[in-house]
């Protein structure tokens, strides 16, 4: 497969801070990537290496390309929404096309209009006078009406509702994403995401302490709720986290046969959300 | 539909010729001059406006009072106050000699645009200040950067419009305002036994004015062009209030050469250099024009001539090339903080 990101002891400081502590990691074509990780983890760092927005140190090549000397002709077959309402908040809806149709050479002008099409946007409205959602619905709509083979989303939802949300990422799995693209988004409401994920990369204090596809992790973890009882002899097999709520303590395990987790109760697959904390604070005990 | 062979697809054949990509510009000015909508349409609607109420209200006073007493005609133009009649000869001081069409035509096509002119410098000022800090400010710079164009290219861009093309707009409402200026006058004309054409329409110097006036504008801007240059730096730099970081870094400098009493404050003889170099080339091209011309026309208006006069002049003097020097590193300075500062 081909690699779209490809990152080797990628680096970042700011000062005596390192945002990026040497990174390496391999992102190839055609996978949902989500990168996970608390405020302050170096995500946005990285992702902003990945678009050619700051330098950095180490090698990082996307598409083939140097981000940080190419960004412009990177922007042709990149594409990213970092943060909500970006969009220059003086344009009218039909400008913002305009403009994104006289500079870049793979927008289709018909898809976007046909997404639009599906919304409440009105065409002659300021960016300024849509509300939030819609302003995402936009942004969603004339970066989906690009064909390029890496899209990046950094918080595209943050501060929308729940239906907005929902309605944003089935767009983006229900008619732009296939085999020849690869997504890379971050997002606190991981829950959300973790069904249209292909692969997780938790991040941590500038390190990727974790980056493996949603199959694995499924087979690699796994949680029980502890039979009256049986909690002590489970500690044998080194469980990475425990939680007690309401007098049941729940056991996640890594890497432990599923036949043995029996003894102690029906084992189960741990969500992402749980399994970034177990992860996290693990790390921490 | 074999025939649809674009022009770029047929260059591309031609070996070894690199077509320039040039195809985005239009759309990066349009998106400049969308940005700049509040000072090259709202303001000068507003002026133009505020100046044909003054110019109808002038001429319905002037014609409840002398209406009766101005008559007009083509070579013997008189004006009867009082029972006195006064004609072009009476002119005194700086109109001694003028023809009265000359006057006419020159107050519509010049004079008349004058408010238009003024907000000029205003607009390119604030323009520079504000381009590329407004774009940090509103974070839509996150969305111009996810576009596949260079930041150099960005930069040079939002400089090229906001000092060269922008201004464009408003000489072209100067010039739109004078017409309509001229159609509200030519009734009053009739009125008074005068012909709108010999006295107007004819005479005014509109087109030529329009390129004499921007062409000087544009050898101005090129003067100074460091000044202009240093206000998208301080754009791109400040982190807030890109007016205080355009004004304090001299001001201080200005204050430390006073402190350390280095004579003449080098800086202010730098900034004020390129206006006073320019001023005197444009005076050699008036005084040119004088003696060459009969004795009886006083009032110049600029002529595209004179502004390709002033550009052969501009480019033989050293001055001139010492400033592009910080022209360049200015920009380049603007195009950094673009590409890196996030």
């Amino acid at each position: 497969m081909t690699a779209v990101v490809e990152a080797k002891g990628l680096g970042k400081s700011y000062g005596s801070f390192r945002a990026l502590k040497g990174v390496s990691f391999e992102i190839p074509l055609g996978r949902i990537v989500g990168v996970i990780g608390v405020n302050g983890a170096g995500k946005t760092t990285m992702l902003n290496a990945i678009l050619g927005l700051i330098r950095y140190d180490g090698e990082l090549k996307v598409l083939g390309r140097d981000p940080a000397a190419d960004r412009a002709s990177l922007m042709n077959d990149v594409c990213f929404i970092s943060d909500v309402a970006t969009l220059p908040r003086w344009m009218r809806v039909n400008e913002v096309i305009d403009y994104v149709e006289g500079v870049h050479p793979k927008f289709s002008r018909a898809t976007c209009l046909e997404y639009l099409g599906r919304t409440k946007i009105p065409p002659t409205k300021k960016i300024k006078e849509l509300s939030k959602g819609m302003v995402t619905q936009l942004h969603l709509a004339l970066v989906m009406s690009i064909d390029a083979q890496l899209l990046v989303l950094d918080e595209p939802t943050l501060g929308l509702d729940i239906l907005f949300r929902k309605g944003f990422y089935a767009a983006l799995l229900g008619d732009y994403f296939d085999n020849n693209r690869t997504i890379i988004v971050t997002t606190h409401q991981v829950e959300e995401i973790e069904h249209i994920l292909t692969d997780a990369m938790f991040i941590n204090d500038g390190e990727v302490v974790l980056y493996e596809s949603l199959d694995d992790l499924a087979e690699r973890f796994q949680q029980v709720t502890m039979e009256a009882g049986k909690a002590e002899a489970a500690q044998a097999l080194n469980p990475i986290y425990s939680e007690a709520t309401m007098g049941l303590e729940t056991l996640v395990f890594d890497n432990i046969d599923q036949a043995k987790l029996q003894a102690f109760g029906q084992p189960r697959r741990v969500g992402l959300a749980d399994l970034f904390v177990a992860i996290m604070t693990g790390a921490d005990q | 539909m074999s025939n649809t062979k674009t022009i770029s697809q047929v260059m591309a054949r031609a070996k070894g010729f690199k077509v320039p990509n040039v195809g985005k510009i239009p759309t990066l000015f349009k998106r400049e001059y969308l940005d700049q909508r509040t000072g090259l349409i709202t303001m000068p609607m507003v002026v133009a406006g505020l100046t044909l109420l003054a110019l109808i209200l002038g001429l319905i006073t002037m014609e409840y009072q002398l209406g009766d007493e101005i008559t007009l005609d083509l070579g013997k133009v008189t004006v009867t106050v009082d029972g006195e009649v006064y004609s072009e000869a009476d002119f005194e001081g700086e109109f001694k000699g003028q023809r009265l069409t000359e006057i006419m035509s020159k107050a519509f096509t010049g004079a008349i645009s004058f408010g238009i002119l003024l907000i000029l410098p205003f607009v390119v000022f604030f323009s520079l200040l504000g381009t590329l800090y407004d774009d940090r400010r509103e974070r839509s710079y996150l969305f111009w950067k996810s576009m596949p164009i260079s930041d150099t290219k960005e930069v040079l861009t939002k400089f090229g419009f906001n000092v060269f093309a922008g201004p464009l707009v408003l000489f072209t409402w100067g010039l739109a305002l004078s017409i309509v200026a001229m159609v509200i006058v030519t009734p009053f004309i009739w009125a008074h036994g005068g012909s709108a054409f010999d006295l107007l329409w004819g005479p005014a110097p509109f087109i030529s004015m329009w390129f004499g006036a921007a062409g000087t504008y544009w050898v101005l801007a090129l003067w100074i062009l460091p000044i202009l240059a240093w206000l998208i730096l301080a754009s791109a730099y400040a982190p807030k209030k890109p007016l205080i970081f355009a004004v304090v870094p001299i001001i201080a400098i200005v204050v430390a050469e006073s402190i350390l009493r280095t004579g003449d404050s080098v800086i202010l003889e730098a900034i004020g250099s390129r206006f006073v170099e320019f001023g005197y080339i444009m005076e050699d091209i008036f005084d040119h024009a004088n003696r060459m011309q009969r004795d009886d026309i006083k009032i110049n208006l600029l002529r595209p001539g004179d502004a390709w006069t002033a550009l052969m002049a501009s480019l033989a003097s050293g001055k001139f090339w010492i400033g592009q020097l910080f022209t360049g590193a200015f920009l380049a300075g603007a195009i950094y903080l673009r590409r890196y500062k996030v």
